[in-house]
């Protein structure tokens, strides 16, 4: 029996489950209710990094090391 | 004879003049780990085979003429992730339990070349992701300045086993600030290199983008002496850059007089007043010895989190994907949840985590144009008290490390003080990219003009 999760998480605990079954992960029940709510919490995490990503239109060499091409004088 | 006092050099110059030898200060090393393992769990496993092998052998090698440099004879403990012919790399788990090397990692060899004295393996969190957790086939190293509270981490023993007065120098790998996290806690140095400067070759991976190794020291001198040994181009490892060597000792004692410090504001929002406090007394310092101190801009902290957060758990998913699918339950908890969270990005989550990243990093270095290096703090606060189990998006407030992991820049982490509780406080200091000798200059001089070198270490006190 799953425990339910919090109000807050409650609109991811579907996409989690599936994608937890996608990667063939049988996790234990009690990880369930803090794993979604930090789910929960990594989806508006990923918002900002996405709305941050998207301020420079320019295409980015992500290949390169990180190190790479940046000028510290 | 006691050699928990010494430093890197001094116990050099002892060797030299033949006052002690490698195997009686080896010996002196390990009975010292033996005795601190049982309160103090620093060790996963002492070698006193190996180590009293590679000390006979430096014995030789001085009475003979042979001098391999500033760490011949001189004893050091790696971290359980690196590998070491033989031997099992556990990664603190479970899973690693049996997983023996069939060769030395990159740093290993290199410490072998020049000399030095593997005497054990240290603790770290397990597969250096998080902790501390007990559910672990060894436990949780302990703070010895105060058992009660954690030592960060996730080098941990590394830390540890420095600030009891054990070893001068030890290696650590630092993915979000796994190097200085637990040096701050501890009142010893930590140095994460630049991206690409020591080679990761041999040492089990967290976040492949976001891994380095370094240095964790008694004093900066010590991490100094321990980089010149590490650093170097590694062609079997492809991020590591093939750029000359500096001397990182060639600084040490100069003045910092015209050097420009500039104060990363932004970074320090979480930061308790006296770890502000702290930080304004260090700026004081400097400007006293006529350097100059100011603001610069750079991002907010929080956002470097959240990469640092998704690259870490989509890259840690990737490396342990096929252990958590067969045996999840043999994982400790805390690591089992965060590494399966990996699994809820995609690709274009990860592709936008790695423009983000260059953009933030891009950003710094706009910063560091202004002046000759950062200062910010290493951690928040003071060692928190020990909790079974912390939340993870908030063991001990944001995370003030991990922007350089993001950025790939050298920070180092330097005590400076004890607080009113006798717990260690720092200064974290960011240099340019490959900039390690300037950073090791300053650090140099905040650690003597804040008074540290005057402070004993607990291992001292007792």
């Amino acid at each position: 029996m799953m425990p339910n999760p919090s109000p807050a998480a409650q609109p991811f605990a579907d996409e989690f489950d599936r994608l937890m079954q996608r990667a063939h992960l049988e996790l234990k029940p009690e990880w369930r209710e803090p794993m979604l709510a930090e789910f929960a919490e990594m989806r508006a995490e990923l918002e900002a990094i996405h709305s941050f990503a998207d301020t420079r239109e320019s295409i980015v060499d992500l290949r390169q090391v990180i190190t790479y091409g940046r000028i510290e004088k | 004879m006691s050699f928990a006092n010494l430093s890197i050099r001094d116990l050099g110059k002892k060797l030299r003049a033949r006052d002690t030898s490698s195997v009686e200060l080896t010996r002196w090393t390990l009975n010292a780990a033996q005795a601190a393992n049982g309160s103090l769990n620093a060790f996963i496993r002492i070698l006193p085979d190996h180590a009293l092998a590679q000390a006979e052998k430096a014995d030789r090698e001085f009475a003979a003429g042979i001098d391999r440099g500033p760490l011949h004879g001189i004893p050091y403990g790696a971290k359980d992730l690196f590998d070491v012919a033989g031997l099992p790399t556990s990664c603190h788990s479970r899973i690693g339990l049996d997983a023996v090397a069939t060769a030395d990692a990159a740093v290993v060899e290199r410490l072998a070349l020049g000399g030095a004295v593997l005497v054990g393996k240290l603790a770290t969190y397990e597969y250096a992701l998080y902790g501390p957790d007990a559910e672990l086939p060894f436990p949780p190293a302990r703070n010895p300045w105060k058992p009660a509270h954690i030592t960060g981490g996730s080098s941990s023993g590394s830390a540890v086993a420095i600030a009891s007065g054990i070893l001068q120098m030890a290696l650590g790998t630092d993915t979000g600030g796994s190097i200085r996290s637990p040096s701050s806690w501890t009142g010893t140095v930590g140095l994460k290199p630049t991206f690409g400067r020591v080679s990761r070759r041999g040492c089990f991976p967290l976040s492949s983008s976001l891994d380095h190794c370094g240095p964790l020291a008694r004093q900066v001198e010590d991490a100094a002496i321990a980089l010149q040994v590490l650093a170097g181009y590694d062609p079997l490892d492809t991020d590591c850059a093939n750029l000359a060597v500096d001397d990182y000792n060639a600084g040490l004692g100069k003045p910092v007089k015209g050097l420009r410090i500039g104060i990363a504001r932004s970074l320090l929002v979480s930061a308790s007043e006296q770890t502000l406090g702290n930080i304004a007394r260090i700026a004081d310092l400097l400007r006293a010895e006529g350097a100059e101190v100011f603001d610069v801009e750079t991002p907010p902290l929080a956002l470097f989190g959240t990469v640092v957060r998704a690259l870490l758990l989509i890259e840690g998913h990737h490396v342990h994907e096929g252990n958590l699918r067969r045996r999840i339950g043999d994982f400790g908890p805390l690591s089992a949840r965060r590494l399966a969270l990996g699994a809820g990005y995609t690709a274009i989550d990860y592709l936008a985590c790695l423009k983000a990243r260059r953009l933030l990093a891009e950003a710094v270095s706009a910063a560091l144009c202004q002046c000759d290096v950062l200062l910010c703090a290493t951690t928040a606060h003071t060692a928190p008290k020990y909790t079974p189990m912390p939340d993870p998006f908030d063991p001990a407030g944001p995370s003030m490390t991990n922007p350089f992991n993001v950025t790939g820049n050298p920070a180092i982490s330097v005590p400076t003080g004890l607080d009113p509780t006798g717990l260690p406080m720092s200064v974290q200091l960011v240099g340019k990219l490959f900039g390690e000798a300037q950073l090791l200059q300053i650090a140099h001089a905040v650690e003597r003009l804040s008074g540290w070198t005057d402070v004993a270490l607990p291992a001292r006190q007792a």
